[in-house]
Formats: C-alpha cells, sequence, structure tokens
C-alpha cells in the first residue's frame, strides 16, 4: 500500500515537473526572446544618439536665432570653436587635467556664470559650477576647485575672454 | 524529485516575471517608432540648417590680438596680420572726445573702394593741434595713405592699407582695421557687396 502511494507521488512529481518545464512555451521562444531584448537594447542606444544629436541640432538653430557668440567644445580631442550664429570665429586647442577629482563633465549647453578678470594671461571663464577655462596661470576662485578645467594659451582664452558674456552658452560634445 | 519539481516552478515564476513574447514585440515596435520620429525630426532640423549656409567667404577680425582671417565653413583660407583702435582718448577745447576703439559686432562690406581717398576727420587735426578746417576745405582730401584699396563697413569703418606697416600687429588706428598689401588685395578680391564681417 505504501509503496503503491510512493509509486503515485513519484509519478506526480515528475508529471508535475514536466508540466511546468514545458509550461515556458515552445522552443523558439528562447532564441526569439533574446532576439527582441537584444533588439530593444539596440534601439534604446540609438534613440539615445539621436536624442543627443537633436539636442545639439536645436542648440544650434537656437543660436543662428540668437545674437550671442558661444563655444563648441570637444573634450575628447581637446579642440573648441568660438562661434557667432553658424559662423566659426575662432578654433583653439586645450588640455585638461584628469588628475583632479572632478565632477563627472557631461554633453549638454552650459551657461558662462563669471568671468574672472584676471589681466594679462589670468582670466577664467567658469560655465555652471562644473567648467572653468583657465590658462596655467590663471588665478581661478577658491569655488572653482573641484571644476573640470580646460587649459587654452593666453592668446586665445584671451581672445575667447572678451568675445563671450556672462549667460552665453558652452555646447559640450563628448 | 521534489528538487527537480522546486526548480520548475521557480523557473516558471521567472517566466511569469520578464515580459511576454507579446509584451516584448510592442515594446520593439514602439522603440522603431520613437527611433524613426527622432530620425525625421533630425533630418528637418538638418535640413533648416544646412539652408542657412550660404558657402560664401567671410572675414573676422580678432582685435584682441590684431589678427584677420579670410574664412568659408569651417576652413580657414588665409590669416593676416592687421591692426585695430588703439584705445586712446583725444579731446578738443570745446569738449568733444573720440575714442579710438574698434567696435565689435557684425557687420556687412557696404562698399569696395580702389585707391581709397581719405577725408580727414577733426579729431584728426586735434590730435595734431591743428585748427580744424571747414568741412568742405580741400585740405582735409589726403590720397595715398589707406592703401590701394578698401573695404566699407560703414559708420566711417574701414578695412585698408596703411602707411605704417612697422606697426602692423599692435592697437594703433582710430578705430578702422589697417592690413599689409598683399593682404588687403586678397581680402578685397575674396570679398563682394555684402561679404560679411565679423569684429570680436
Amino acid at each position: 500500500m505504501e509503496r503503491t502511494r510512493s509509486r503515485i507521488i513519484t509519478s506526480l512529481c515528475c508529471f508535475l515537473a514536466l508540466f511546468l518545464l514545458g509550461a515556458g512555451g515552445d522552443r523558439n521562444e528562447p532564441d526569439e526572446r533574446t532576439l527582441l531584448l537584444k533588439q530593444s537594447e539596440k534601439l534604446e542606444e540609438r534613440i539615445d544618439l539621436l536624442t543627443a544629436e537633436q539636442d545639439f541640432l536645436l542648440f544650434q538653430k537656437a543660436m543662428y536665432d540668437a545674437d550671442s557668440r558661444y563655444l563648441i567644445l570637444y573634450p575628447a580631442s581637446g579642440k573648441g570653436q568660438l562661434k557667432y550664429k553658424n559662423r566659426v570665429l575662432r578654433s583653439f586647442k586645450f588640455s585638461s587635467s584628469s588628475k583632479r577629482l572632478v565632477k563627472p563633465l557631461g554633453a549638454g549647453a552650459l551657461s558662462l556664470a563669471d568671468k574672472v578678470d584676471g589681466r594679462g594671461s589670468r582670466h577664467a571663464l567658469i560655465y555652471g559650477d562644473i567648467l572653468i577655462l583657465q590658462t596655467r596661470k590663471s588665478r581661478v576662485p577658491i569655488k572653482a576647485a573641484h571644476m573640470t578645467r580646460f587649459y587654452l594659451n593666453s592668446k586665445d582664452l584671451n581672445a575667447v575672454f572678451y568675445a563671450v558674456e556672462e549667460g552665453s552658452p558652452a555646447y559640450i560634445i563628448q | 524529485m521534489l528538487f527537480l519539481s522546486l526548480a520548475a516552478v521557480a523557473t516558471a515564476q521567472e517566466a511569469q516575471k520578464q515580459p511576454s513574447l507579446d509584451e516584448l514585440r510592442q515594446q520593439v515596435q514602439a522603440l522603431e517608432q520613437r527611433t524613426a520620429v527622432l530620425e525625421e525630426e533630425n533630418e528637418g532640423l538638418k535640413r533648416i540648417l544646412r539652408a542657412r549656409e550660404d558657402g560664401e567667404i567671410y572675414i573676422v577680425v580678432d582685435t584682441e590680438n590684431n589678427r584677420l582671417s579670410l574664412r568659408k565653413g569651417d576652413r580657414v583660407l588665409r590669416t593676416a596680420v592687421c591692426s585695430s583702435g588703439s584705445r586712446e582718448l583725444v579731446e578738443d577745447e570745446y569738449g568733444r572726445t573720440w575714442f579710438f576703439e574698434t567696435p565689435n559686432g557684425a557687420f556687412r562690406v557696404l562698399a569696395k573702394e580702389r585707391n581709397p581717398v581719405w577725408i580727414r576727420p577733426d579729431w584728426s587735426y586735434v590730435e595734431e593741434n591743428m585748427p580744424v578746417p571747414a568741412l568742405n576745405d580741400p585740405d582735409r582730401i589726403v590720397r595715398d595713405v589707406l592703401g590701394k584699396y578698401a573695404l566699407v563697413l560703414g559708420n566711417g569703418y574701414k578695412l585698408h592699407g596703411t602707411t605704417f606697416k612697422d606697426l602692423l600687429g599692435t592697437h594703433f588706428t582710430h578705430g578702422c582695421i589697417s592690413m599689409g598689401d598683399t593682404d588687403l588685395e586678397a581680402a578685397y578680391k575674396a570679398s563682394k557687396v555684402g561679404t560679411r564681417v565679423y569684429l570680436y
């Protein structure tokens, strides 16, 4: 009696196990699921790229209609441009200090918060609370210690310093 | 056997947590639609921006460093040493003042002149402690001091040549932009009436 009962339980367990294992759907499903998940991941990446591109295109369009000089900065290549509408007024190079513990610099627009008039080659331009454009000799306020620093040569910084006004934007392209 | 059953139950529960295939298909479809919309919008924006590019040559003057460049799009066609305003103040006996600064901003070439003539303004006489003649006095007409060409920007400002070539690269003018002969000729030939000039 006990044996028969045990056999029935065993059979039921086997049946249950097989039923549940098969409940996931047909054999093709994992393949299609993986495919769809990968496709979805790729599309999300593409959307991120397109959104970033659109942000920059909208920025360019806005600056074309504005009457303000602005900067475009490419930290990866260490290159920058001073622009007015769609015209390049000046191209320049910069280096950045990677040794400092700084806030991460994302892509997008920043506004010129402060112009530190240091005279000679000691000027500095502070964008938001995150980025400072300066020469190696610039006098930089203590509040800027945690900021990302881009170093320009004094000719470029002087030219840019007098060309932009407080509130002028700089667009970072990563 | 019990373990096998428990594992099967766990797998089934996990499968229940994941989105169904239909849900995934719908998600991908929605993402594809969003991508298509973004691509279309970005193309539209690019078209708008492209339409604003005229492909014309333009002139840029860095008045801080006294450098001029001829540009087209992102390309620099020529760079030149120039001179801009001295940033000095002159005052006459009647209290009239003149500050010799090159203006900043966007301009257009309003006229192109060959062998330009300088009509000496009042400040030129004041500067040299000379009596100021009448406006129509022929003494005011001076030839051969502005070079062979001039590009007129308006309000008395011009890009022109100079007899003080040693001073090119410094701030010495009365507000105009002075250039060397060959650079002036290149700027004159490359530009036309309407060419944009950006001073910063």
